[in-house]
């Protein structure tokens, strides 16, 4: 894909030149960074992108900028390069989902093979959230009764019991749990169990 | 070979041959011949038992102990004999002269074996010690033993008591004036081709005494009083305190020659009171006029030594304390040469891609290479301050901008500094500080400083440990100074008195060396290390040095 991003942070101003060159040259877009507070000054990437970033900086360091990002569950994967090579750093990154941790001077294969690595993740994970989003539009479909009894068949409830907690008949029950399936596209009740299970693990209070 | 430290014996270019050749001993030989021949000559003037000064045995001695140990016994019967033949010229009886030669090879025998055992080879009069024991043997022992035997060859005056007093005084002048002098002047070596100043003074000085000399000793009427000898003092001092034994040693010997040759022509102030009494008070005069000055002059130079020495191991210990300091910052080092060379192979990998391409991109290659080149540059400019931090050198004085020491200080411990959580802020002044000082020394006491502050600031919570460092020109003086403050937890009151004092530590495994090694550099150049009196909390050193240029900085 043509609008994947690589984001490079490091503070040494020869660094920037010659990664971004060596990125360029790899058919790759660039996005160079000094700092990693100039880089959340912008807004993040509107496609898929990965970070190449250096650990040691001032302020605000790799590390802690890792952290933050793995706060706001951005789908950012980070590829680390270090003047230094420390090992609890590097494990501690690793731990904390980086793509890799290469050392400076690194071979630019190294350095590709990374990046590409992380920008095919970065894809799936921005595929997977437009397909999330798609699946909250649709839910926002269904009216406020039909997400009740969506949520209800979802949790193993039969149609009697969803229509005697709704003060309804089990006919009224059948035909609405028919609407919900066909708006939902599911074809069983397992695709609609899963289909509530993905909106959940996205964090979507239901 | 002997051991003492010989390093600038000029005499050693055929005194370490351990050939002996024919040639060179035979042409030392007759040096030592002609000699002391002539030594004996010299003083001729008066007559022999009455002699005043012979410096023919301590030079003798002092050329003797100069020359290898083998040719010792030749050398010595050489100038004996010489020394014979000249007095039987000059019309001492032979019966005499069996005495005065035995008396003279004990003397040479004494004085030479006994200057060996004390000092195993030649005497280096450094030190009072070493003079005092030159002393004992060769100005008192040698010429005590040499009188007790030349006193019975006297023919022509009865009381050996007198006769062994002038022989005594007349041996031990010698001794005092003429080995030292031999052994000084031969251990300058070739230095003396280095400090021509040195020279011209030592030049000026005996001119003045052969003038004032001849005026004395030459004089009569009214120029006989003795008060007049006490213009000796002024030079005599001059010379101990500037030209060393050196210096002493060859003006006496000047003083000696013109008093000896007043008296012999009659005139100066030893006269009038019979030529034996003469001789007396002008051997007391000279002997007791020479042993303060010596000692003096010895002594001086015993302090400058020590002073060479003490400034020897300043550079040392300033050495030392970089080693041990650049030993921590290693690891910043090895981050801050992976910066240029990461970026040398990316770039150079780069242009390597672009160079394959169907349709190589020159621009990209061009701007690949330019980069190459500056981190490279990069690179070595770290490189050569490594180089520098690591060499022994003396201090230099140049203009050094305090702005880039703080520049340079603050790129080698940005390392530590991130491992550490502290901030390090920058204030520069926005013109440049030029000031008289060594850069490299500068750097390493900044350095001395940051690291003190760090651990100041070891048991503050992270994110509020902060360490800034100003540049600036304190109001209204002649100096720049840098400034590294901290708000750590400040410095107590009985720590503040002893702070700068060698070996003082409050940390656990500290040498408490870095202080007083950042105040003798810096105040060896000219400048001073204060402690800022702060009302909150934290502390503040302050780093001063000359300013190079003084009209053009407005007070800070």
């Amino acid at each position: 894909m043509t609008d994947a991003v690589v984001v490079l942070i490091d503070d040494d101003p020869g660094v920037r030149r010659g990664v971004s060159r060596l990125l360029r040259a790899h058919g790759r877009r660039v996005e160079a960074y000094g700092s990693a507070k100039d880089f959340l000054d912008q807004s993040l990437p509107s496609g898929p992108a990965c970070i190449v970033l250096d650990l040691q900086m001032p302020q605000l360091n790799g590390l802690d900028l890792q952290q933050l990002l793995n706060k706001n569950r951005d789908t950012l994967p980070i590829v680390f390069l270090s003047g230094h090579g420390s090992v609890p750093a590097s494990v501690r990154a690793m731990k904390d989902g980086a793509i890799d941790f290469l050392t400076k001077p690194f071979d630019d294969n190294q350095l590709l093979a990374a990046v590409d690595t992380a920008l095919a993740r970065a894809r799936q994970g921005f595929a997977r959230r437009d397909a999330l989003d798609r699946d909250r539009a649709i839910f926002n479909t269904l009216s406020e009764r039909e997400k009740q009894v969506c949520l209800r068949v979802a949790g193993g409830l039969l149609n009697k019991q969803i229509g005697g907690e709704f003060g309804t008949t089990e006919k009224t029950v059948k035909v609405q749990r028919g609407c919900v399936m066909k708006k939902l596209g599911a074809q069983s009740v397992a695709d609609l169990v899963r289909f509530v299970e993905r909106l959940r693990t996205a964090g979507y209070v239901l | 070979m002997r051991q003492q430290g010989i390093s600038t014996v000029p005499s050693a270019a055929w005194k370490t041959t351990d050939s002996t050749s024919f040639f060179p001993t035979a042409l030392l030989a007759c040096l030592v011949a002609v000699l002391c021949y002539y030594a004996v000559e010299v003083v001729s003037v008066l007559p022999r038992h009455i002699a005043p000064f012979w410096p023919a045995t301590p030079l003798l001695v002092a050329v003797v102990l100069l020359a290898p140990r083998r040719i010792w016994p030749l050398l010595i019967g050489v100038g004996v004999a010489a020394q014979a033949i000249a007095d039987i010229k000059n019309g001492i009886p032979i019966p005499s002269e069996i005495w005065y030669s035995f008396a003279n090879l004990g003397a040479v025998l004494i004085a030479t074996f006994g200057i060996y055992r004390v000092f195993k080879g030649i005497p280096h009069l450094k030190s009072v010690n070493a003079f005092t024991r030159y002393f004992a043997v060769g100005v008192i022992l040698a010429p005590c033993v040499s009188a007790l035997v030349g006193a019975n060859g006297g023919a022509y005056v009865g009381d050996r008591w007198l006769e062994w007093r002038i022989w005594f005084f007349g041996d031990a002048l010698g001794f005092l004036t003429v080995t030292p002098a031999v052994f000084s002047w031969a251990q300058e070596g070739r230095a003396w081709a280095r400090d021509s100043r040195h020279y011209l003074e030592l030049v000026a000085l005996l001119t003045w005494l052969i003038l004032f000399g001849y005026f004395t000793f030459m004089g009569t009427g009214w120029r006989n009083s003795p008060a007049l000898l006490y213009l000796l003092v002024p030079p005599l001092l001059w010379a101990a305190l500037r030209l060393g034994l050196k210096g002493v040693s060859t003006s006496m010997l000047v003083i000696t020659f013109l008093s000896v040759w007043g008296a012999a022509h009659d005139r100066g102030p030893f006269t009038g009171q019979g030529p034996l009494n003469n001789a007396l008070s002008l051997q007391l005069f000279l002997f007791f006029a020479a042993i303060p000055f010596l000692f003096l002059a010895v002594l001086v130079g015993e302090q400058k030594e020590g002073e060479r020495d003490r400034a020897k191991m300043l550079e040392e210990m300033a050495h030392l304390n970089r080693i041990a300091s650049m030993g921590q910052m290693v690891a910043s080092l090895a981050h801050e040469l992976a910066q240029p060379l990461a970026s040398i192979l990316s770039n150079a990998q780069a242009a390597t891609r672009f160079a394959n391409r169907y349709e190589p991109d020159l621009d990209e290659i061009r701007g690949a290479l330019a980069d190459i080149t500056e981190a490279d540059q990069r690179a070595r400019a770290l490189l050569q301050n490594m180089r520098a931090m690591f060499q022994r050198r003396p201090l230099t004085s140049t203009q050094v901008d305090l702005n880039r020491i703080m520049d340079d200080v603050s790129r080698l411990v940005r390392n530590e500094a991130l491992r550490r959580g502290v901030q390090i802020r920058l204030v520069p002044c926005p013109d440049a500080i030029l000031v008289f000082g060594d850069a490299v020394a500068l750097q390493q006491v900044i350095l001395n400083m940051v690291n003190n502050g760090m651990d100041a600031l070891e048991r503050l919570p992270v994110g509020s440990k902060v360490l800034t460092l100003t540049a600036k020109v304190p109001m209204g003086s002649n100096f720049g100074a840098i400034l590294v403050e901290d708000n750590g937890c400040g410095i107590s009151k009985e720590s503040k008195e002893k702070l700068f004092t060698p070996f003082y530590t409050t940390k656990t495994g500290g040498m408490g060396m870095g202080l007083s090694i950042c105040r003798s550099l810096i105040e060896s150049l000219g400048g001073r290390i204060t402690l800022l009196d702060r009302p909150e909390p934290g502390t503040a050193f302050q780093v001063e040095l000359p300013l190079a240029q003084q009209a053009l900085f407005a007070p800070a």
